[in-house]
């Protein structure tokens, strides 16, 4: 029993932290709008005159009333039931939203990732494997490039060459033909629920549409991973390790299979850092194609100066962020047991 | 110059961590300005932490070490300014004490400036006539300290420690980084300081024959513990502890010579 | 972070002892005026750009959606506004809010870096903000920049200072883990023991040597930051919460432009991103000749 309990501690103390990650997030996030200048209630009423009754009820339904400290624990004990409140602009329900637009935002995010990672790990083999070839010259280059030319510049040049010039790709807007009816909501993640749904009209509609939001996705982050994928690649094929296993005889799968596995954790560890790239891409990559997720929400929020939405905005965004640094520190971990926490290294 | 030096270890205990090692455990050991005191002990026994102490760049967990009756980690700013100025240290690690984008003028003056509010102009002659002391060229001290060599930065490490005349110095494996000739050159500056200007010494090794050669008083130090202090030839030629005489032995098996009583 | 640690004054057996100081000292060739001269040029553009262009940058001056030609080399954009003017008048916006940006975060990520590094070891409430700190910007790293930066500017507004810190409030974290780290290796040096020794006070030990030994990664990674302030600039602007229009600014042209390109106009769009690529890749140019060889 207690063996079992220390082979698991270290995820579970990572676990742990989570809470208190996102509890601290939270804080911040409370204090960052109270800093905001001038009085909300004031700036959001437009100047219209209020009864003194009027106003303190604007205040309590924004949460400002009562000293910080109360303040403070009323909006933590909102965001534990996950009630991110009501939009300033039109009173519907920030976590109603959130639960439609999310699901948007996160399937391109999550599609885009998965094609970087395969595209990352061929990509990788094939410069490694063959050094000369002057494809693998191109790609490389490509990979050091990493990150110069922005995802919006990349969008409107993929709009303009696949859909504008090529007629490859269907027009930018949404994420299905407007002639369509949407998918019934099970999971409410869009392709997913279209698959379910056996509609392969629809489901045909939105891989079309789902392809160059993903292609300016991976064609602007992949290279990241890329890069670092293929030093440490490079480096692991270069170690003892490796010589070790070629001069023993092993089966060149074999010696594939151990080369990965000692490149991986270094790549996996950006993986965190990219999500948030794919993330925040996502956010800009909406704007673009007309789909309706959590950036559109954002903006517009910006726009009505709702300070609730936004508010409720980034505790998503943040939330979900530090879930996913949560997951990738555990396959790090899986990965490489030394960087499990409290694991000591036998010494001798 | 007639002040006296005392340092005064009292049961003296470091510890680190929670439940960590004791680098040092229960020391009690008086030095001052007439000691010519040479503390050995192998890399471990808590020799670094000690002399740490000793200049108060560390303090006891337990017990007390005191500077003329004063309690170092309790001194007071003008306190600490005396004590600084009484006791100074040449420490282990040439390459990495002196600061890498200053120049060692630089760091041979400042402890005249901060220490006793000299100006630039009244420091730097008295850095002049220092480095003359020690066979230093005033020229290089306007080099940054890369640009010397070994056996150079070490005499600037010196000059750094005389230039505010202590009445005890400390050397912490002061020569063992150099080559074996630079050493007894070193060796010599260091002795001559000390008699001209009437200084303790506290030299601190793990080479016995070098701490033979500069100390008449030798402390061997174990597992933190003092195990031995007496004269020099007691302890090289009667050693009391078990370990003593294993270390005496190791120099004289590997036929050093000098391990013996030099002239 | 692809920063390679220069050598530090830490002489190798044998090896030729060189300085420790990035910097200073090399030679001028074909290839480092290559690196310098789009930065340098770049900067000319954003102070006289201005002040030269054809037309007034703001103004409707031509019909809309001219294509290239000897009057309006770039065109004009859906509402008539000339392509060029509105490129070269952009610079200096994005330029002065990317300077000022990368400045911010480099002054503040070092001076944060220096407390969280000198008080992580730190017992009582001290040590345990500092660690508290510490983690704070590990952390922040995860949520997206656009992300809180787009939050901060809905918050605080979108002329060029609020724009400058919420910029900064995104880019800082980096720079000052990257300085924590070195403080934490500064830490350790003998030459701060010689200090103590020397009677330095702590305030005056942090300034004389942690500071000059600790800064040099957050400078040299002050170009990418300067970068990355530029791409997200842009970034606010073609979302739509960047500089008011009709402030020449590159990512609201390339917003503007963007449905021109759908629909086969494609110069409102491609030339302010052609001039946005460029300048991201003279900062980088310029950071890799001044902090590194080759």
């Amino acid at each position: 029993m207690s063996g079992l309990v220390r082979r698991n501690l270290w995820w579970v103390r990572r676990l742990a932290v989570l809470p208190v990650h996102l509890f601290v997030f939270a804080v911040v996030v409370f204090f960052l709008v109270r800093l905001v200048p001038g009085d909300p209630v004031r700036s959001l009423s437009g100047g219209q005159t209020m009864t003194p009754e009027q106003y303190e009820a604007a205040r309590e339904h924004l949460g400002l009333s009562g000293s910080i400290v109360e303040q403070l624990l009323a909006f933590l004990g909102r965001i534990g039931r996950l009630d991110l409140g009501s939009s300033v602009a039109n009173g519907t329900s920030v976590s109603a939203e959130m639960a439609t637009r999310l699901p948007q935002t996160a399937e391109l995010a999550v599609l885009a990732m998965t094609l970087s990672a395969a595209v990352t790990l061929a990509v990788g083999f094939f410069v490694v494997l063959r050094p000369g070839n002057p494809l693998s010259r191109a790609l490389a280059g490509y990979a050091r490039a990493a990150g110069a030319v922005p995802d919006f510049c990349l969008g409107v040049a993929a709009i303009f060459v696949f859909y504008s010039v090529l007629h490859w790709a269907p027009a930018p807007i949404g994420r299905y033909d407007s002639l369509l009816n949407p998918p019934p909501r099970t999971t409410g993640f869009p392709l997913l629920d279209a698959a379910l749904s056996s509609d392969a009209l629809l489901l045909g509609s939105m891989l079309e549409h789902l392809v160059l939001p993903v292609l300016v996705l991976v064609v602007a982050y992949a290279p990241m991973l890329m890069k670092l994928f293929i030093r440490s690649l490079s480096q692991s094929i270069g170690d003892q390790a490796t010589r070790f296993r070629i001069a023993s005889g092993a089966s060149p799968l074999m010696v594939g299979l151990s080369i990965t596995r000692r490149a991986l954790p270094s790549s996996v560890a950006m993986f965190g850092t990219i999500f948030g790239f794919m993330l925040g891409g996502a956010v800009i990559v909406e704007q673009l194609f007309a789909i309706p997720g959590m950036g559109e929400y954002a903006v517009q929020a910006v726009g009505r100066a709702d300070f609730v939405a936004l508010q409720g905005f980034l505790l998503v965004v943040g939330a979900v962020s530090l879930v996913v640094f949560f997951v990738v520190d555990v396959i790090i971990m899986l990965l490489d047991p030394r960087r499990r926490p409290g694991v000591t290294v036998e010494e001798g | 110059m007639s002040t006296s030096a005392t340092v005064q270890f009292s049961d003296v205990v470091r510890a680190f961590g929670r439940g960590g090692h004791t680098a040092v455990d229960g020391v009690s050991l008086l030095v001052d300005e007439t000691s010519r005191v040479g503390v050995v002990g192998e890399s471990g026994s808590g020799k670094s932490t000690l002399v740490r102490m000793l200049v108060g760049l560390d303090h006891p967990s337990a017990g007390t070490v005191e500077f003329n009756g004063r309690s170092i980690a309790a001194m007071l700013p003008d306190e600490l300014r005396a004590f600084r100025l009484a006791v100074q240290l040449v420490a282990q690690d040439t390459t990495s004490s002196f600061d890498p984008r200053r120049t060692l003028r630089d760091a041979v003056r400042r402890p005249l400036e901060v220490l006793r509010g000299m100006d630039v102009a009244a420091a730097d002659g008295a850095v002049d006539a220092t480095l003359r002391g020690l066979g230093l060229d005033p020229q290089l001290a306007n080099r940054l300290p890369h640009q010397v060599s070994g056996g150079q930065r070490q005499r600037f490490a010196i000059a750094r420690a005389l230039v505010v005349r202590p009445r005890l110095l400390v050397c912490d494996e002061a020569v063992s980084a150099l080559d074996v000739s630079v050493q007894g050159a070193v060796l010599n500056l260091v002795k001559r300081y000390c008699r001209e200007h009437g200084a303790g010494l506290v030299f601190v090794s793990h080479g016995l024959p070098a701490t033979a050669f500069v100390a008449d008083r030798l402390v061997v130090m174990h597992r933190g513990r003092v195990v031995e202090d007496g004269p020099r030839e007691q302890v090289l030629f009667r050693p009391e502890h078990a370990y003593t005489r294993t270390l005496v032995d190791a120099h004289r098996r590997t036929g050093d010579r000098r391990g013996s009583v030099p002239a | 972070m692809t920063l390679s640690a220069p050598e530090l004054a830490t002489p190798t057996a044998g090896a030729p002892e060189r300085p420790a100081t990035a910097g200073p000292g090399r030679r001028w060739n074909a290839q480092a005026v290559l690196a310098v001269l789009p930065a340098g040029l770049l900067v000319v553009v954003a102070i006289v750009g201005p002040f030269v262009v054809p037309y007034p940058p703001r103004d409707v001056v031509a019909a809309p959606d001219l294509p290239p030609n000897a009057a309006h080399w770039f065109g004009t954009d859906s509402a008539g506004l000339d392509v060029f003017s509105r490129t070269v008048a952009s610079t200096s916006n994005d330029l002065l809010i990317a300077l000022l940006t990368a400045a911010v975060a480099t002054v503040a990520g070092i001076l944060i870096g220096l407390l969280v590094g000198m008080n992580e070891a730190r017992r009582g409430p001290v040590g345990f903000l500092a660690r508290g700190l510490s983690r704070t910007l590990d952390l922040a790293q995860a949520v997206p920049a656009i992300v809180v930066g787009l939050v901060l500017v809905g918050f605080f507004g979108a002329s060029i200072p609020s724009l400058v810190a919420a910029l900064a409030v995104v880019l800082t974290p980096n720079q000052g883990r990257l300085v924590r780290t070195e403080v934490l290796r500064v830490r350790g040096e003998a030459y701060l023991d010689a200090a103590r020794l020397a009677g330095e006070r702590p305030f005056r030990m942090v300034l004389r040597h942690v500071l000059p030994n600790s800064a040099w990664p957050a400078l040299e990674n002050a170009t990418l930051v300067f970068g990355s302030a530029i791409v997200l600039t842009a970034g606010l602007g073609f979302l739509g919460v960047g500089l008011p229009p009709p402030t020449p600014e590159w990512g609201t042209m390339i917003a503007v432009g963007a449905p021109s390109a759908a629909a086969g106009r494609w110069w409102a769009a491609l030339f302010p991103a052609i001039a946005l690529a460029v300048s991201v890749f003279a900062m980088s140019a310029l950071g890799r000749r001044l902090f590194r060889d080759g």
